[in-house]
């Protein structure tokens, strides 16, 4: 399932994929297969994108 | 003896001279440039798609010689097996391009490409280079035809870097 509030909480941030990447310390790839649903992040990787975006667990990653 | 002399001589050089120029590419400023956890997942997964392709090219080639006993296997042996292992690198190459696990965060990947150009170079001047053979099945039949292998195999790789870096140019914009 496609993470969209991801996608629209880095759209807020101004942040590119590239961008958002290289803070998480991950390939533009990798960021991309998130948004789009394809991987399923680890707790640590989702903390590191949280704490990019200035969001927490819930925002991003819990699903409704 | 001595043309086998010169190949051995010229694997080693080749060997060491991509290992030389891997070692100067692979140095990079960056102090944490290691795969993401996703490519560490895909790459597992193109290791063992690489590694079965490999054991099926040395197995059914193998079972064939056994039951049928023919001289066409026997011809062959020697690059079907060895082409057998560069086959199973070039499926996990391919594998692990096409799903952004070849390179890390911070590696160029136009070094890669340079280095994929020189040894399809080097194989392709080993393969063709005063050729002492004159037709497809005595290419394939004499060591040169590992070398014209090879450089098939890492054509592959490279037209599979290549579009690889033109979609991300065009996913980027």
């Amino acid at each position: 399932m496609k993470n969209l509030k991801m996608k629209s909480a880095r759209a807020a941030k101004d942040l590119s994929q590239q961008q958002l990447a290289d803070l998480c310390g991950v390939t533009r790839q990798t960021i991309s297969a998130i948004e789009n649903g394809e991987y399923n992040p680890t707790i640590r990787l989702c903390l590191s994108i949280c704490r990019a975006l200035d969001k927490t667990l819930d925002e991003l990653f819990w699903e409704n | 003896m001595d043309k086998l002399m010169s190949w051995a001589a010229g694997v080693i050089t080749g060997v060491v001279f991509v290992f030389a120029i891997a070692l100067l590419s692979c140095r990079s400023r960056h102090q944490t440039d290691s795969y993401d956890e996703r490519q560490i997942a895909v790459r597992g997964t193109a290791y063992k798609a690489g590694f079965l392709t490999m054991v099926l090219c040395n197995l059914i080639p193998g079972i064939l010689m056994a039951m049928l006993d023919t001289g066409f296997f026997r011809k062959y042996e020697m690059v079907l097996f060895i082409g057998s292992a560069f086959l199973g690198l070039t499926v996990f190459a391919v594998i692990a391009i096409w799903k952004g696990a070849y390179l890390t965060a911070h590696q160029n990947p136009v070094k890669n490409l340079i280095i994929v150009i020189m040894v399809i170079s080097a194989n392709v001047l080993a393969a063709f280079y005063k050729p002492d053979w004159e037709t497809p099945e005595e290419l394939f039949s004499s060591v040169h035809g590992i070398n014209a292998l090879i450089a098939v195999f890492f054509l592959i790789i490279l037209a599979a870097l290549v579009l690889k870096m033109i979609q991300e140019r065009r996913e980027n914009v």
